[in-house]
């Protein structure tokens, strides 16, 4: 062997390293880039909502458009807050949305286990059935439940709403928890079971603590998406005691297609601060649970 | 407690992952199940603590059929190759969570948590989490986890796979000591036959789901019962190469050898097997045939030599002394004593085995 042999290698090393540090910095500025279009596009619409609601009527609707508000105002808002029920709206807003999440989570959490974990005769067409409801528009779902909560004097209820929501959400749920059971290490729960450990205790004190990711992220989504939801909720509930904020938000449309785009946008941004909310508290396991899911 | 494994298969499709099995593992006794992966050693193991169902056969638990009974049922202990510590309980809690269901009262729980802590050296441990722990800590959580529960059976799957090479040398030594100390009935899965070797009072070696012999570490080792056990047990493996009838005895090409033991000409042969340790080494004009040093590996206690034979374009390993040191092309002289060969007739069954007294390498 020559002396000369093992430089072509180390030229070869250097080289692939060069174009690995290379192909990884420009993937980190792709990245970037994306990342940053993204959020552009979702925070400029929320921060027009708030401008908005801060400019008083003869500002809005102004061309060219002034993104700064110049006399800034809380008018929108003390007006806004004058045209309707808000209170109740909110109230009945939170109940609807917390209680769809609490009754969607407590189907769908030991459905998808069972899909995930157990077998039974009939539990893969089962879960096709599952993933099947996820293709069902909500407006072909929609005629036969309002027919069905009349007869069952459901409709203009809060109850009768978390249900049509949960029959609605319950195959996302499922899917989405089905997939985080199933990246669970299994021999956590075997180790529970050689132990002596009953199938419920594990559930409860092994396999939910550790699916908590995957709750929160199910959670954030059912909540955030019942408290934006506006076709059902309008269909449903007919009485205006009865209203969400998404269905009350309807009183700054005029009679003559006119809107308050202040006091709408103003109301807006008082009805996203609960989203925010949830959204903060729950952040950390919302980040770990999608990850989680990235990882299959 | 005794556990008797009847006839038992399991199948995942049209995979048979373990093939009509049977043996019965003492009460009291430790007994390996090796095997390459994939042997179906681990899918037993899983059968006898009811984590899979078998497709056929049984399980006794002293005589009592187990084999519908969910693991719950079973007063066993499971120590995975991961050690499936539950992460987001302290290792007290891990220990102590199996205990709490057991009408035992909580000082005695925790009594019994710190005891055992004590004797597997973890004592300090005890309120940290699972995941800021050394690999040997948490082998040793998991081992105090099955340990604080008392059970009749212990069942290890690669236990100390994931360990550095000292530590699971060391751990090996603690298992032992811990299975004098408890007498528990133990079942222990490797894929490392030297594990087997040095842990168990019986080794069940497996291939292809299939038991293929069940005996004591040495007996595996003097007297394997086909090529597939002579081959997987020893470390150097055996040599094991082709043989005809030829000359006056079994010819491999290199070498001409007298017929050992009973072997005659109506032996239908096939291979010959032949041990590094019994292989010998001396001056070129001393062997049966002559070699070159292809490779010289000092292991330690031993030294192994790679020899081609420089006739037949034969490779041998060979085993010698410490002291004796061969360089690389280097001839020397070979001999094999017919005595010390196995041999395996056409469907790989041990036709011959040296299992004459004095000779068989372990009892030297």
């Amino acid at each position: 062997m020559s002396v000369d042999d093992p430089l072509p290698e180390l030229n070869d090393d250097a080289s692939t390293s060069a174009e690995h540090v290379g192909a990884s910095s420009w993937r980190r500025t792709t990245t970037f880039v994306i990342l940053l279009v993204v959020s552009i596009a979702i925070l400029v619409p929320l921060y027009w909502m708030v401008a908005t609601s801060l400019k008083p009527e003869n500002l809005v609707g102004l061309f060219p458009p002034n993104f700064v508000p110049a006399k800034p105002t809380l008018a929108p808002y003390l007006n806004a807050l004058d045209q309707g029920s808000w209170g109740t709206w909110f109230f009945n807003t939170i109940v609807i949305s917390v209680g769809t999440t609490v009754l969607t989570l407590a189907i769908a959490l030991p459905a998808a286990y069972a899909l995930a974990r157990k077998e039974f005769p009939g539990a893969k067409p089962l879960y096709v059935l599952f993933l099947g409801i996820l293709m069902i528009p909500a407006q072909i779902l929609l005629i036969p439940l309002y027919v069905l909560f009349v007869k069952l004097h459901l409709v203009n209820t809060r109850l009768g709403l978390m249900l049509a929501y949960a029959t609605f959400f319950l195959g996302f749920s499922v899917f989405l928890l089905h997939s985080f059971f199933t990246n669970l290490p299994q021999n956590l729960e075997d180790a529970a079971r050689v132990g002596g450990i009953s199938e419920w205790k594990i559930f409860l004190r092994i396999v939910l603590p550790l699916a908590k990711p995957g709750l929160a992220t199910t959670g954030v989504f059912l909540f955030v998406f019942t408290w934006n939801e506006f076709l059902f909720a309008l269909t449903f509930l007919q009485g205006k005691a009865m209203y969400t904020i998404s269905v009350g938000l309807r009183v700054f449309q005029g009679n003559h297609n006119t809107v308050l785009y202040n006091q709408l946008f103003a109301m807006s941004t008082l009805s996203t601060i609960p989203v925010i909310l949830v959204f903060a508290y729950f952040s950390e396991e919302f980040i770990q649970g999608i990850a989680g899911l990235e990882l299959q | 407690m005794e556990i008797t494994i009847d006839g038992l298969t399991k199948k995942f499709g049209d995979l048979v992952a373990v093939d009509d099995v049977s043996f019965t593992i003492e009460d009291g006794a430790f007994v390996t199940l090796v095997g390459p992966s994939g042997c179906g050693k681990t899918t037993t193991l899983r059968c006898i603590a009811g984590l899979e169902r078998p497709t056929s056969g049984r399980i006794l638990f002293d005589g009592e059929a187990v084999t519908e009974q969910p693991p719950q049922e079973r007063d066993i202990a499971f120590v995975f190759q991961d050690y499936a510590l539950y992460p987001h309980m302290t290792v007290r809690k891990n220990m102590a969570f199996a205990l709490e269901d057991g009408g035992m009262s909580a000082d005695r729980i925790e009594k019994t948590v710190e005891e055992t802590a004590e004797m597997l050296g973890i004592a300090d441990q005890l309120d940290k989490r699972p995941s800021s722990l050394s690999g040997g800590q948490q082998q040793r959580v998991a081992l105090g986890r099955s340990i604080v529960r008392d059970p009749e059976v212990f069942l290890l799957d690669e236990p100390l796979a994931n360990l550095d090479a000292k530590l699971r040398v060391r751990m090996r030594t603690e298992l032992q000591e811990l299975h004098q100390r408890l007498g528990t009935t133990t079942v222990y899965v490797t894929h490392d036959q030297e594990e087997a070797l040095t842990m168990s009072d019986r080794i069940a070696i497996l291939d292809d789901g299939q038991l293929q012999q069940i005996s004591s570490p040495d007996e595996a080792y003097t007297h394997p019962v086909n090529e597939f056990v002579a081959g997987f047990i020893g470390s150097p493996a055996m040599n094991i190469v082709p043989c005809y009838h030829g000359g006056d005895g079994l010819s491999t090409g290199a070498f001409d050898l007298e017929y050992p033991g009973n072997v005659d000409e109506t032996t239908t042969v096939r291979s010959l097997g032949v041990r590094p340790e019994d292989v010998g080494l001396t001056e070129p004009s001393g062997g049966q045939t002559t070699a070159e040093v292809r490779v010289f590996e000092h292991v330690g206690a031993f030294n192994v030599v790679y020899l081609q034979v420089d006739s037949h374009d034969e490779d041998l390993v060979a085993q010698v002394p410490r002291a004796q040191k061969l360089s690389p092309g280097r001839t020397v002289g070979v001999s094999i004593d017919p005595r010390d060969t196995h041999v395996f007739d056409e469907k790989g069954e041990a036709a011959f085995n040296p299992r004459l007294e004095g000779e068989s390498p372990l009892e030297q």
